[in-house]
């Protein structure tokens, strides 16, 4: 059987079908239209998440017998705003009342009670892209057609930001220091071909950088670069890989260009990916936007990407597809290709472990 | 009749087609490809169509027609199948409130059926929970639940406790927006029912199963369990049109994989009145079912799996559980680091020796897990003899040596006695269990003619062994009268290769002083063809890590029969742990000093291996793998 490899784009033209989602428990509007043309940085999607209920029992409160009588001392109705006031009683000033403990909407009156909703967190989306509106999945989502340069990551902090792409100084992010602010970083997605490391993250806090694209980092500093303002993203992986060839050739082209760096944060059942992705009106050197090729099987001549150990982020071209398993040195036996590496090794890897980069 | 089964793993989609051969249900072809629910495809019928190509080259039988879809019935030409069936683990599991009267019966029962299926119950709520009217009711909010499971009230008990619960539900799911209403399953006091449909109506789909609680004394979860598969379907297809498609095409829906684990051990352990362990460790689920004197248990960890869920494995087990199957010293950043990397690329497969042993050290843990919360859930928790084992997933079965899958059973399970190990690499198991419903006849010829994968016997020491001492006596005598007798010293294993279809005795007898072969100091047995493994190792986890560095590569090379990969002695120095895998907070910027030890200092690697004799050992990369990259880009 062909065998369909895993894809992780790193194009510097392709067509992107970009899907922005409400977060799964938020409810809202697509407010977009199919076939409407959006901007970076347009609203095209509003939406609230729930927020913690009050129930008040007005009919205890007010020493009545029955609830439904509850009714007739309402001062307000559904639907209403409310802030920390009266929201039942004989009157609104005077005499016995229930106040409502907390600002938000109500959103139910009956059997003596009322349910106020604290006021919801308002969520409003943005494009993040230039381009059209393909398809929009009504309270869900949009997808999002543009032509440009995209390049996939594998983790990010979930921050998003527009900004300016920067590659970093010859001494490496930690090099900008207060004394020797270089203004061209400020505000900028700055790429790095190193590990990620604490100090990096407070460089770029301290510093005002708005992103930085890394190729990996430990683990355990995940926790930070949460709590950082900036978006992250990694390229290859947790530890301490350095950035695949392809992947900083790619960035340094696109130096001083404005990109969308899409920090998401990889979830255990999404399939969504961290992205960079920066939209060209022209195609560069006269290519044509390829399509992404949902039915590519892996061939000889192919270049791959190897995704783990002792490989990790190197590329290579596919020389054989042996129809049976190979038995590695680790003592596995499993369906494997034979690649050249860039030194002229030649290698067995499992099939599971090849990336193809697109085009 | 033909039958096609599809199951839709998280990483794997496989396909069976099972048709009549001579009189009998057979297996005719299986594909498998990885499934397409991510990028760049995102549609799971696309891999469906995949697998669909891959048997129609194999058969040289059209299975769809042309508007994509499987065709059923069979033609007469023979293209097209006369039934389809489906299968899936794949997904978030769905998120389910509990809702009960007391939390040590009905709430108990309806956690028991959750298991049966993919569901992460993310609340109780019940009448002793100390909550408010107001706290109960946010519970529901803001938990998000897909399901609610509603139990409680024994049959001609309990009613208006239920029903306050119920009209707190009710409100809750009413006022939640009309896109993001759970479903209500109610499995309580079957006089309530009527109230139920009415309270929900126009609100919420309501599923009636029989009360999992009839009594105090009696549990009934089956009838619940399919009502919670049937929501289990339901809440696929309204979330994606590509399920829904398969929904559409299939004779039953699409079933939870882990229920086939239940119907298939069910079976098995009732007709050969045997004990049956059947497990199956996936990428983000797995599933174990045990079998014991004809009751059958099943338990589904949503938060136990080798790749989607590797990370969360390692926060469940803890890294102590990882490292008492690693055979060197390991610092917590590398194992967090290595798990962290299996979420992100959760088909991948290791290929340095080191990265096996930390693969299949989460595997040997996880196993445990599954096992030690599946005991406390059985009637005979303390059930050590299972007369069959089988295992499933990729990494139990993808492994490419039936010795060293056999290995790892054994290793972890620890079964006593006499046990025969099966694998499923194909997902028959999957099939048969969406096949049972509707054609129970192809179940039993496809489990009665051997259709999974036989790994061997196996004849187990318990006990601890001295190591290197005589532990086990054997002695195999063949038909023709040749014997062959091997004494099988503390701590190893033998494996005899008894040639297909020849019939052997074999004689066993434990000469380790406090050993055991399954309460017997000596076992005779018949014996038909295969892989005879004599396991004498006594109990593999209770090793030092010295011995662990000397005993693991011995026992692969005795159960593959390949040569011992030795560790490298570096490996059991202690490991510098100077960087902190406790996440520094924010605004703590490092002093001078810890910048120069951030930077100025690397950490020592660790020696890794080539994947073919002719690459020289790598241990990082250089700035030449720049240059060499440079090259090819």
């Amino acid at each position: 059987m062909p065998h369909y490899p895993e894809q992780r784009y790193v194009s510097r033209s392709t067509v992107i079908r970009r899907e922005v989602s409400l977060p799964e428990e938020a409810t809202g509007v697509i407010t977009a239209k199919e076939s409407q043309r959006v901007d970076i940085r347009e609203v095209i999607a509003q939406g609230v998440r729930p927020s913690r209920h009050v129930i008040l029992d007005v009919a205890q409160q007010l020493g009545l017998r029955r609830p439904s009588d509850a009714e007739r001392f309402m001062l307000v109705n559904v639907g209403d705003v409310v802030d920390v006031q009266a929201i039942a009683g004989r009157s609104a000033t005077r005499g016995k009342r229930v106040f409502s403990p907390v600002k938000g909407i109500v959103i139910y009156i009956g059997n003596g009670q009322v349910i106020i909703q604290e006021m919801p967190q308002i969520i409003d989306l943005e494009a993040g892209v230039r381009g059209r509106i393909a398809q929009v999945i009504a309270g869900k989502s949009a997808v999002i057609e543009t032509t440009g340069a995209q390049l996939q990551g594998v983790w990010g902090n979930d921050r998003r930001t527009i900004a300016v792409l920067r590659i970093e100084p010859e001494a490496g992010i930690e090099s900008i220091v207060q004394e020797q602010l270089d203004m061209k970083y400020l505000g900028a997605v700055v790429v790095t071909k190193r590990s990620l490391k604490p100090l990096t993250m407070s460089v770029m806090e301290e510093q005002g950088i708005a992103g930085i694209i890394a190729p990996s980092m430990d683990y355990s500093l995940v926790e930070m670069a949460l709590k950082t303002n900036g978006a992250i993203l990694l390229t290859e992986g947790f530890g301490n890989t350095r950035m695949s060839r392809p992947v900083l050739n790619l960035l340094t082209e696109f130096e001083g260009q404005q990109v969308t760096l899409d920090a998401y944060q990889p979830r255990n059942w999404d399939t969504r990916r961290p992205e960079i992705i920066v939209n060209t009106t022209t195609p560069k050197g006269g290519e044509n936007p390829s399509r992404p090729n949902i039915m590519l099987t892996l061939r000889s001549g192919m270049n791959v990407r190897i995704t783990r150990e002792p490989y990790t982020g190197q590329t290579a071209r596919v020389i054989d597809l042996p129809k049976n398993p190979i038995l590695l040195d680790n003592g596995l036996r499993v369906p494997s290709a034979q690649v050249e590496l860039a030194g002229g090794e030649i290698v067995y890897v499992p099939l599971a472990n090849l990336e193809v980069l697109g085009r | 009749m033909s039958i096609l089964s599809v199951d839709f793993g998280s990483v794997n989609t496989r396909a069976v087609l099972i048709d009549i051969v001579d009189g009998t249900y057979q297996l005719v072809a299986r594909a498998q490809t990885r499934t397409t629910d991510g990028f760049p495809v995102n549609d799971l019928t696309v891999g469906l169509d995949r697998v669909l190509r891959e048997l129609g080259d194999t058969t040289g039988r059209t299975l769809t027609g042309p508007d994509g879809k499987v065709m059923t019935p069979e033609r007469p030409d023979r293209s097209g199948v006369d039934i389809f069936t489906a299968t899936a683990s794949i997904g978030r599991p769905l998120r389910a409130v509990i809702v009960g009267l007391m939390p040590q019966f009905s709430v108990m029962s309806a956690i028991r059926a959750a298991t049966g299926t993919y569901i992460q119950v993310t609340e109780t709520i019940h009448l002793d929970d100390q909550r408010t009217e107001q706290e109960r009711f946010n519970t529901i909010i803001l938990n998000y639940p897909d399901l609610i499971i509603i139990a409680g009230g024994t049959e001609k008990g309990a009613k208006s406790a239920v029903m306050e619960l119920v009209e707190l539900v009710r409100l809750a799911v009413s006022l939640t927006d009309a896109s993001r209403r759970p479903s209500v399953i109610f499995a309580g006091n079957t006089e309530l029912e009527s109230a139920i449909l009415t309270a929900f109506e126009g609100i919420t789909p309501v599923l009636i199963a029989q009360n999992v609680r009839p009594s105090l004394n009696e549990e009934a979860l089956k009838a619940a369990q399919n009502q919670l598969a049937q929501a289990f379907d339901l809440y696929k297809e309204k979330r994606s049109t590509d399920f829904a498609a398969i929904t559409a095409m299939s004779k039953n829906g699409v079933l939870p994989t882990a229920q086939s684990y239940n119907t298939v051990v069910t079976y098995l352990t009732q007709t050969r009145k045997h004990n049956v362990l059947a497990l199956d460790i996936g990428s983000a689920a797995s599933v174990l079912a045990a079998g014991i004197q004809g009751n059958v248990e099943t338990a589904i960890r949503t938060e136990l799996g080798l790749g989607h869920n590797a990370l969360t494995l390692l926060k469940t087990v803890g890294l102590e559980a990882i490292r008492r199957w690693l055979p060197f010293q390991i610092s917590d950043l590398e194992l967090t680091n290595y798990a962290a990397n299996k979420l992100l690329r959760p088909a991948t497969i290791p290929t340095t020796l080191r990265e096996t042993y930390l693969e299949h050290a989460l595997l040997r843990a996880a196993i445990v897990a599954l096992l030690n919360a599946a005991r406390p859930t059985w009637k005979h928790p303390q059930t050590d003899k299972f007369e069959l084992l089988i295992a499933a997933g990729a990494a139990l079965t993808g492994v490419g040596n039936a010795g060293y899958t056999a290995l790892l059973i054994l290793d972890t399970l620890r079964p006593t006695g006499v046990t025969q190990l099966y694998s499923d690499p194909f997902g028959l198991i999957a099939a048969l269990g969406s096949i049972a419903a509707v054609q129970p006849e192809a179940v039993v010829h496809l489990l009665e003619t051997d259709n999974l994968e036989y790994l061997g016997t196996s004849f187990n020491l318990s006990g601890i062994p001295r190591l290197d001492k005589p532990a086990l006596k054997v002695k195999i005598t063949l038909e023709n009268g040749d014997s062959v007798e091997q004494t099988v010293m503390g701590g190893h294993l033998f494996v005899y290769q008894l040639p297909i279809g020849q019939k052997a005795q074999v004689q066993v007898n434990n000469v380790a002083r406090g050993g055991s072969l399954g309460g017997k100091r000596r076992i005779r047995q018949t014996v038909i063809g295969g892989r005879l493994i004599f396991d004498a190792r006594g109990e593999p986890s209770a090793l030092s890590l010295e011995q662990r560095f000397t005993q693991m590569p011995m026992w692969i090379a005795e159960a593959t029969g390949d040569p011992v990969l030795p560790l490298d002695p570096r490996w059991l120095e202690v490991v510098d742990e100077d960087e902190d895998p406790f996440p520094m907070p924010l605004g703590n910027k490092p002093a001078k000093a810890d910048h120069r030890r951030l930077f100025g200092r690397s950490r020592p690697t660790a020696p890794t291996t080539s994947t073919t004799p002719t690459a020289p050992a790598k241990a990082g990369r250089d700035e030449l793998d720049d240059l060499r990259d440079a090259t090819l880009s």
